[in-house]
């Protein structure tokens, strides 16, 4: 299935060498987890290697799917249907937007 | 002489005369701004408009305004010295701004403070962030509730809360004026109370001051500033222990009432779970609170595992009775008595509604609390037991009781990891995060501070570690502010401090649209435009509507202005963090939604680009801003089930188990660094505390200040319609003192005194009336000293002048300063 997926972070655009990309993947039911498994940064390490710490979204990145949190879903282990819009955020904006 | 109407345009946009943005429309001829007025087709304001909202024409208007960037010439700056300028374009204006700033990000972006008061534009609140600095405030904090969102966020997910005025039947107001003089959506509100007052809703307000709400109740009940929390917990003595008449359905299944806390004061949960237990009486045995076999959980008692969260709030409450709280406040105990009962009655538990063919809890009684009833030195203390005099009754967001009022869009309102309400003090997106760090990183504070939402209430604490950083554990020195439309010098404590601050300050650079004390201290000004000329959106803490107002301009510019999100990003750009600005917009305008409409890491985008994104991404692709200009608004009403029961079966605190979780955190953080800090505001149960002013006796007079609706913060009182208004008012320039109490201390109606606090002192005049409790003097948003013609020469007093900065006069668990003071007052 195909899968749109956009970095909202300066670090991990430099990491992975892209802003915004379609990915295809195979797979009946994967989760977003297996998803950021499966993008591969520039120095070998993987997008769930820099985003998840200790089995959880780093604090300093905000997942996304289809416009809504994660946290607020399943978490990682949220599943992802094909067509599904994936972004990862810096929290930067944490206060301001998160108000 | 003849003129000749070619072009006669009445334009929609929004107001921004106060943060709320009421609905407006702008009569416009031959280009010519002549008139604003309520917008009829917004469901907000439905056609009214308050004097400010009308007055804004002056603004636009004003001889006085920035017409383009200016640099300062000459060194001396101070209250009463008015600046002298050398008008430059927008390029040098920038550069000699991105040299400073860009120096110091180079070498510390810390060393950047920013002060940032422009709601409506509120992702410029984002801006330091991108820029790298966590030294952002507004200065509001006189005038705002930096106690009261936490304890919002706490209960429901709500940022502010406002009575249901659809089915209220009684309607007790602690320090606050909505629908009358202040707080929410005021035209919008003003309508709605009246319309409640006409259908019968009886109205008691508690205030010092014979306010316009107390003016226009069925009862007034005056009280000693900062004792309201005493207040509301006599109320619920009375009720729970004397009258056992409060919503024990509502507490048993939808708040954390049952819930048994062992010793640590904390829940006792399954370990798997991670669920409370709570005890069920039917069986006697401990079963998870959600355990569908409970049913009769018990709320009052002690059980070996623990005690039910709502037995810990019985415990505290039993220690108020109306003849120990009357003491405090002076208030009659038979007046709290006589209220509680006429509270409780009112309230009708066990009462249902129908709406659209869905039941819900009918509960027409509330207490509606704001500013001055919690803007004290235990501000947390008196937000939960003012909210808990609510929740108590069942009526939290429920038909005829105490609603939750999101900042924007919907209540934050999810489970946590036990699968109720997460109960984090702010309206996060993501998970509440705090860690007590040594040193501090923030001016202020907020490392300490970890409650409150640090840029509301702590502000006032960067004036302290400006001065003295190394005292409050800063291992370094700020050196430039940049200013947003905030006018700190104004607007916070201690005004003779926070003006040694501004003098340190090595640059400063500021975006507004007139002189103000604190643009007044400025080496730069970026002159924005007014809200009459830009484009905007701003959705604010709004009853009973949702979805955002839209600004756009009415007028061309009349100046040499630039749009204050365009500088910011202008500035993002120069300074090479435009990336992280943009992911800032990305956030704040939810552009996630539809990631094709997110702002590119490193292309600069106009506000106009910014907004058709926003709208596109958040009401779908055929939204343009063309087309939104055209429908005027995208706000409407909340639906019944929108508004009523949002949490459905998440329960909601009794039991801010959050805060003794905190507290742990932070006896840890100050155990293992042997710092000292006052940890008496952290707790999960109210009580009340004194504030330092009840124990300064060597001053005899509390001063309080109170809001009207004529102004907002200190911007509006640069307009010259409304000080004619407020010139000609009967009570607005002079200090309000009781008859008796001028006549104690031997003085006249009309004098002029010296009012003397630890803190500073000022002359005023003062005028006599029956409507202040004999023990306060009140005081509005008078005073100002600066370069504005208007604003710096309207007289009275500025009533920051007697309040204090220090942390001994500041709740430390959300950083909310005490906004009363003590004073004396003698013969000028």
């Amino acid at each position: 299935m195909r899968l749109k997926i956009t970095l909202a972070s300066g670090d991990l655009r430099q990491s992975l060498g892209f802003f915004s990309a379609e990915i295809e993947m195979v797979g009946e039911v994967l989760t977003v987890e297996d998803i950021l498994k499966h993008v591969g940064s520039r120095n070998g390490r993987t997008l769930a290697d820099i985003v998840i710490g200790d089995g959880m979204v780093s604090p300093r990145y905000a997942i996304f799917l289809n416009g809504q949190n994660i946290e607020t879903l399943q978490g990682l282990k949220t599943p992802v249907k094909g067509g599904g819009k994936i972004v990862v955020m810096d929290v930067i904006a944490r206060i301001a937007g998160g108000l | 002489m003849s003129s000749t109407v070619s072009d006669d345009r009445w334009i929609p946009s929004q107001c921004y005369m106060c943060i709320h943005g009421c609905g407006i429309i702008a009569h416009v001829v031959n280009g010519v701004l002549v008139k604003i007025e309520g917008n009829t087709d917004d469901p907000d304001n439905m056609g009214k408009l308050c004097a400010k909202g009308n007055a804004g024409i002056m603004k636009l208007y004003d001889a006085t305004r920035f017409k383009q960037p200016m640099l300062r010439v000459g060194g001396r700056k101070g209250p009463g010295i008015k600046p002298e300028w050398e008008r430059v374009s927008w390029d040098e204006a920038l550069s000699v701004v991105v040299d400073e700033l860009g120096r110091i990000r180079r070498k510390d972006p810390r060393k950047l403070v920013t002060s940032i008061a422009e709601f409506q534009r509120m992702w410029c609140w984002g801006w330091p962030l991108a820029y790298g600095t966590p030294n952002y405030f507004t200065a509001h904090g006189t005038y705002c509730g930096s106690a009261y969102h936490p304890v919002n966020a706490m209960t429901d997910g709500s940022f502010a809360t406002f009575p249901d005025l659809n089915y209220c039947n009684y309607l007790i107001m602690i320090g606050a004026t909505d629908g009358f003089e202040a707080h929410l959506h005021l035209s919008g509100s003003a309508k709605r109370m009246a319309d409640a007052r006409r259908r019968g809703m009886k109205l008691v307000v508690v205030d010092p001051r014979l306010s316009v709400a107390a003016a226009k109740a069925d009862e007034w009940i005056p009280i000693i500033p900062a004792t309201d929390g005493a207040f509301a917990l006599g109320l619920m003595h009375v009720l729970l222990v004397e009258l056992d008449r409060y919503d024990k359905e509502f507490i048993k299944n939808h708040t954390n009432g049952p819930c048994l806390v062992g010793p640590d004061g904390l829940f006792v949960r399954d370990e798997r779970t991670r669920k409370p237990y709570v005890w069920d009486l039917h069986d006697d045995t401990l079963k998870i609170y959600d355990d569908p076999t409970v049913r009769e959980p018990a709320l009052t008692g002690e059980y070996g595992a623990g005690t039910p969260s709502f037995q810990l709030l019985l415990n505290e409450v039993t220690k108020w009775n109306p003849e120990k709280v009357a003491k405090i406040t002076d208030v009659p105990a038979k007046t709290i008595r006589r209220i509680a009962r006429e509270y409780v009655e009112a309230a009708q538990i066990g009462a249902t509604i129908t709406i659209n063919g869905r039941v819900y809890p009918l509960r027409p009684a509330c207490v509606q609390y704001y500013r001055g009833a919690q803007s004290h030195k235990h501000g947390i203390l008196d937000n939960m037991a003012l909210k808990l005099i609510n929740t108590i009754i069942g009526n939290i967001d429920v038909p005829g009781g105490h609603l939750g009022v999101p900042v924007y869009g919907q209540l934050a309102i999810w489970p946590g990891e036990d699968g109720m309400h997460h109960g984090m003090p702010i309206n996060p997106i993501e998970k509440w995060q705090f860690e007590p760090k040594f040193p501090p990183d923030s001016t202020h504070l907020i490392e300490f501070v970890p409650v409150g939402q640090g840029h509301f209430g702590g502000g006032h604490i960067s004036a302290l570690t400006v001065l003295e950083p190394a005292k409050y554990m800063l291992n370094y020195e700020p050196e430039a502010l940049f200013i947003l439309h905030c006018n700190a010098p104004y607007n916070m404590p201690e005004t003779r401090r926070v003006l040694k601050a501004m003098e340190k300050f090595k640059f400063i650079v500021a975006v507004d649209v007139y002189p103000s004390e604190a643009s007044d201290y400025a080496d730069v000004i970026l002159p924005d435009h007014t809200y009459l000329e830009s484009w905007s959106m701003c959705e604010s803490e709004a009853p009973f509507i949702i979805g955002p107002g839209f600004r756009q301009p009415v007028v061309k510019p009349l100046y040499d202005t630039r749009d204050a999100t365009d500088i910011c990003s202008e500035l993002a750009e120069r300074l090479e963090f435009l990336d992280r600005w943009n992911n800032v917009l990305n956030h704040f305008f939810e552009l996630y939604k539809k990631p094709e409409y997110m702002l590119e890491p490193d292309k600069k985008y106009c506000i106009e680009e910014i907004l058709d994104r926003y709208f596109r991404a958040n009401f779908g692709d055929e939204w343009s801003l063309e087309r939104v200009r055209e429908k005027g608004h995208m706000v409407r009403l909340r639906t019944p089930e929108e508004l009523y029961m949002p949490y459905g079966r998440l329960r909601i605190p009794v039991y801010y188990e959050f805060m003794q979780r905190v507290k742990y955190k932070m006896d840890r953080f100050f155990a293992e660094t042997g710092l000292q800090w006052d940890l008496s505001d952290f707790r999960p149960i109210p009580t009340w505390l004194e504030s330092p002013i009840h124990q300064d006796l060597e001053h005899t007079l509390y001063a309080i200040n109170y809001k009207s609706s004529l102004h907002a913060f200190s911007d509006s009182t640069a307009n010259p319609w409304l000080r004619e208004i407020m010139l000609r008012h009967p009570e607005m320039p002079y200090v309000l003192i009781n008859r008796d109490t001028v006549a104690k201390l031997g003085l006249r109606d009309g004098e002029k005194v010296r009012i003397t606090s630890k803190f500073g002192e000022a002359e005023a005049v003062i005028k006599t009336t029956e409507g202040i409790h004999p023990n306060v003097v009140a005081m509005t948003n008078m005073g100002h000293w600066c370069s504005h013609p208007v604003a710096g020469t309207a007289g009275g007093v500025n009533h920051n002048i007697f309040l204090s900065a220090g942390l001994d006069y500041t709740d430390m668990a959300t950083g909310v300063f005490e906004t009363a003071a003590k004073v004396n007052i003698e013969r000028a």
